[in-house]
């Protein structure tokens, strides 16, 4: 049984995100890029499955520009065996659909019994990519995975539902798991196996190699706002403890709505 | 024979008694025999000893420097300076070390005397006369000693017992046979003294000079086969000795002091360096990461193994160790050195069975026998590991306390660091929080991740010119990722900005070109990380045309860590900046009458020596000069100076989770050392660097200091100062 994980690139969640002069998107200068940390225990599970013998090859999958390489290399230090890269501009602006559809396409003939992948990427928080390849591929789905067991071709995942309760879902590979935080503790990729690991196979797909491209788009992004400058905070000296405290509960009830 | 002998060389000779007079003509030669052979297995032993050191590779300068060298023989070697810092041990160890010293030289004398000018000169003897007993009151005296510091040592060793000490058999054999020795050659001396008594009366007062076997002669009278005995006995425990100390604990008379003559005379505080470790992995080359096999040490590094005696004065001073964590470094260093001799054996005996691999083969490099035991290791080793436990190595704070302390240099630390690189970045073998450590750091070049355009966010608020606005600026301020980002180390970066302004030096920062320094990086073991962020600190500096060696630029830190760091380890990459802890700079500010301080208060002040300063950089001195000058009465610690106790923050560890169960008498560093500052009873707990900042104001903040710190303040030195500034006066 193979494994492929999809890894997405994205910003450090440290970076600051401007918008371009015409808010169509952020600009990506000076922007660190990594990986989705949710894909992060989607590697990690592939992985432990593997070295567990449960799974004979890991393959990671990345769509986007030429530096999703790096993302996709950090993978493969962890302990991928190989990598697929689909780069092309027509892809640019891809939505989740376009997305879906070009990453079924990289799958053709591609032998796997599980996709492993995280369930969102934190850049855009959009977290709908699982959900439409599993539909795409007509396989078996089950999002927001924080634990796994494989017996034979039979999949067991635990679900993270609100309120700390477990779903545990069985399904029959093939199938897709969307890794949630609390899965795994990542492994890290050091310089030296990011360098080690350039030497491990990365095929370059285009979009025409997968059949999707912009083009697909099903949504469109009108614009994008920033959220309000932090206010800063508020020390509340004068007065006596239980007046200030009073004076605090109403304003994180009326003010800050957190109550 | 035996009496007439005494008689006539009593008359012709005295004052003199020949080693073998009184015995069979040819003893001497059986003596010669078992000389011989006692030699020759004294030889083979230090010869097999020095080919086990040899399974290590080539240690660069351990042997310049001679003259150097032979000073610290005498410095640390004879006089054991080290040895007699502590003073129970020290003593007694001076008293056998001296003791065996003065009777090995009045053996080999005799032996000259006896065994080759008597022989050459057909019985004349230069031992005579008042030579004779000056020589014997020596060696009596000194024997003595030596007998007074071997049971000083079995009380210490076997009715006090300090922790610190593990008994094995080696310690009593060695211990017990020295005394055997030491107590039949006594009995020689009393049983010989008897028979010349008896025979000359009181013309044999002159043995008065051997004191101890004169008052004990009465015991025996006249009796010639037990001196005989004795004398057979203790020239036989002797010979036996000198064969058997290379095999046993005995070996430590020589191998400690080829320790202290080899030993490292490079700077103590840098981390030993994989030299341009990235631009060979660039270039396609396999470059080892750090330590896993012990064929790796080099020869220095596991002759310190070697020169061990498990004296445990370096576990006495760990702060793991003494917090109840997993690291001692006595056993640390027991450990590896108990797997090098498995596998010195093992090697041993594949040359003499096997036919060794063919030139050029590849070594079996990657499938071990592994040092260190570690889940990961395990999965990638064939050939078995050691016994050493990840936990052991990630608990060390890189204090340098075991170091400093050692009487015969061995260096914990650096292979300790050398080890910590195969699990940092071979075999990823460490915490959640020093893997997200390493990730934050490769990101954004500081260890909580954050955004590198909020480093020192509070500079330019002061009026602190960046260097792009001010390039010709004297001094670089390098704030650190501390004073950075740290909420409580931005008061101390605020404080020395007053004080540099207050005395008008020409200074600039780096703003949001500066980076973390990657002193944890490095000694968490992740030297592919640091040196990628050295180079591409420099890189961005020239990028901004600068000149990246900072030449002739002089550069002031307020971190001890940074301050190391920038001194010691970056000239490795190409740095020429000359660079001063704020300490020394502020000493400078004072003495030259930069800044003037407002006289003291009566207030007391106790101070927290940071490893990096006082063990590190010798800065002991500077922060008590400000103190005083700042009018304040210094309080001291037990344990401070080259002696202070980590604040727990060092070696990285300030980013790690630190074990704690007190029910298990598992303690926290900080809170340990925090405890004692709190209990000197200062008004001030003032302390150098940012990290032991962080470190005590988290201790400082538990619930059970609260009313011990009410009227207490922790402050770091700059903001003593910064608060005893006198207004500048108008012109």
């Amino acid at each position: 049984m193979n494994i492929v994980v999809l890894c997405k690139q994205v910003p450090d969640t440290e970076s600051k995100i401007k918008l371009l002069g015409d808010n169509s998107n952020y600009d990506q200068e000076g922007i660190k890029w990594v990986l989705n940390v949710y894909d992060e225990y989607a590697v990690e599970e592939a992985l432990k499955t593997r070295e567990a013998g449960k799974a004979a090859k890991v393959t990671v999958l990345g769509l986007g520009p030429k530096r999703c390489e790096e993302a996709l290399r950090t993978a493969l230090a962890m302990g991928a065996d190989d990598a697929i890269h689909v780069e092309d501009p027509a892809l640019d602006g891809a939505d989740a659909f376009a997305v879906a559809k070009a990453l079924a396409g990289a799958l053709k003939g591609v032998d796997y019994g599980v996709i492993l992948c995280g369930k969102v990427a934190v850049d855009d928080d959009m977290g709908a990519v699982p959900q439409m390849l599993a539909e795409l591929l007509g396989i078996a789905q089950v999002t927001v995975v924080s634990k796994v067991e494989i017996e034979g071709d039979t999949v067991k995942a635990y679900r993270d539902v609100e309120g700390g309760a477990k779903e545990i879902v069985q399904a029959k590979m093939p199938v897709l798991l969307a890794a949630t935080k609390g899965l795994n503790e990542p492994r890290y990729a050091s310089l030296p196996g990011i360098m080690k690991a350039k030497r491990k196979p990365l095929v370059k797909k285009t979009a025409a190699d997968v059949g999707s491209s912009a083009a697909e788009n099903k949504t469109k992004v009108a614009g994008w706002s920033l959220p309000a400058a932090r206010l800063a905070g508020k020390v509340f000296k004068e007065g006596e403890l239980a007046d200030r405290v009073a004076q605090v509960v109403k304003l994180l009830r009326e003010e800050a709505k957190a109550l | 024979m035996y009496e007439q002998h005494v008689t006539q060389s009593g008359v012709e000779r005295l004052p003199m008694w020949g080693m073998y007079d009184g015995f069979w003509a040819y003893t001497r030669w059986i003596i010669y025999g078992l000389a011989v052979v006692a030699m020759a297995i004294f030889a083979y032993g230090v010869w097999q000893r020095v080919r086990a050191y040899r399974m290590g590779r080539k240690a660069e300068g351990a042997l310049d420097n001679i003259g150097q060298r032979i000073a610290d023989l005498v410095r640390y070697g004879i006089l054991q300076l080290r040895v007699i810092r502590e003073a129970y041990p020290g003593v007694f160890h001076l008293f056998l070390f001296w003791g065996f010293a003065v009777l090995f030289f009045g053996t080999a004398i005799t032996v000259l005397d006896e065994d080759f000018y008597q022989l050459l000169t057909h019985g004349e003897k230069f031992i005579k006369g008042d030579f004779y007993i000056g020589l014997s009151f020596l060696l009596t005296t000194f024997g003595l000693l030596a007998i007074i510091g071997l049971c000083l040592a079995l009380y210490r060793r076997y009715v006090t017992k300090p922790d610190r000490l593990d008994n094995k058999q080696e310690d009593a054999t060695l211990l017990v046979l020295i005394l055997l020795i030491l107590i039949t050659g006594f009995l020689t001396q009393a049983a010989r003294i008897g028979v010349v008594r008896s025979v000359k009366g009181a013309a044999a007062s002159y043995e008065a000079s051997r004191f101890v076997g004169y008052a004990l002669a009465g015991l025996f009278g006249n009796s010639p086969g037990l001196h005989k005995f004795f004398w057979t006995i203790h020239a036989l425990l002797s010979l036996s000795f000198i064969a058997v100390l290379p095999y046993t604990k005995g070996l430590h008379f020589f191998s400690t002091l080829a320790s202290v003559f080899t030993r490292n005379r490079g700077v103590k505080a840098r981390v030993p360096s994989i030299p341009k470790m990235m631009e060979r992995m660039e270039a396609g080359e396999e470059v080892e990461m750090g330590y896993k096999r012990i064929d790796q040490l080099t020869w220095r590094e596991i002759l310190q193994l070697d020169a061990c005696t498990r004296c445990g004065r370096c576990q006495a001073q760990c702060p793991a160790h003494n917090t109840g964590k997993h690291l001692s470094p006595k056993t640390f260093i027991q450990d590896v050195k108990e797997h090098w001799l498995a596998e010195w054996a093992k090697k041993r005996d594949a040359n003499l069975t096997e036919a060794k691999p063919a030139e050029g083969a590849a070594p079996a490099e990657d499938t071990g026998p592994f040092l260190l035991e570690a889940e990961a290791v395990c999965r990638a080793c064939e050939g078995g590991t050691g016994k050493l436990k990840s936990q052991v190595l990630w608990d060390c704070t890189n204090c340098m306390a075991c170091v400093n302390i050692c009487p015969v240099f061995v260096e914990h630390v650096p292979l300790i660091n050398q080890m910590r690189r195969e699990l940092a970045m071979e075999f990823d073998d460490s915490e959640k929080a020093c893997k997200d450590f390493f990730k934050k750091m490769d990101t954004n070049a500081n260890p909580w991740g954050m955004n590198p355009g909020d480093r020192m966010s509070w500079t330019a608020e002061l009026g602190v010119p960046s260097v792009l606005e001010k390039p010709d600026y004297e001094y670089l301020y390098w704030v650190g990722c501390m004073g950075g980002y740290d909420a409580r180390a931005i008061k101390i970066g605020k404080a020395f900005v007053k004080i540099l302004q207050a005395a008008n030096v020409n200074f600039a920062v780096l703003g949001e070109l500066e980076m973390c320094c990657g002193d944890s990086l490095r000694r968490l073991g992740n030297e592919a990380s640091f040196q990628a962020l050295v180079m591409m600190f420099k890189e961005n500096i020239k990028g901004c045309e600068m000149d990246p060696t900072f030449a002739g630029k002089k550069v002031l830190v307020t971190c001890p860590h940074g301050y190391n760091t920038l001194k010691h380890e970056y000239p490795e990459f190409g740095f020429q900046w000359q660079v001063f802890h704020h300490t020394e700079f502020i000493l400078d500010l004072i003495k030259q009458g930069k800044i003037k301080l407002q006289g003291g208060n009566g207030h007391t002040a106790v101070l927290h020596d940071s490893c990096f300063l006082a063990r590190y950089n010798d800065i002991i001195d500077q922060p008590r000069d400000i103190l005083k000058a700042c009018g304040l009465k210094l309080v001291e610690v037990e344990r401070s100076k080259d002696l202070t106790f980590c604040c727990g923050g060092g070696g990285g560890r300030a980013w790690l989770e630190e074990h704690f169960d007190p029910e298990k008498g598992i303690n926290r560093i900080n809170f340990d050392r925090a405890d004692e500052l709190i209990k000197a009873g200062a008004d001030n707990i003032v302390s150098a660097c940012p990290l032991c900042m962080m470190m005590f104001d988290e201790a400082t903040k538990r619930n059970e200091c609260e009313s011990a710190m009410a009227n207490k303040r922790l402050l770091d030195i700059a903001e003593i100062v910064a608060e005893k500034l006198e207004a500048p006066k108008a012109n």
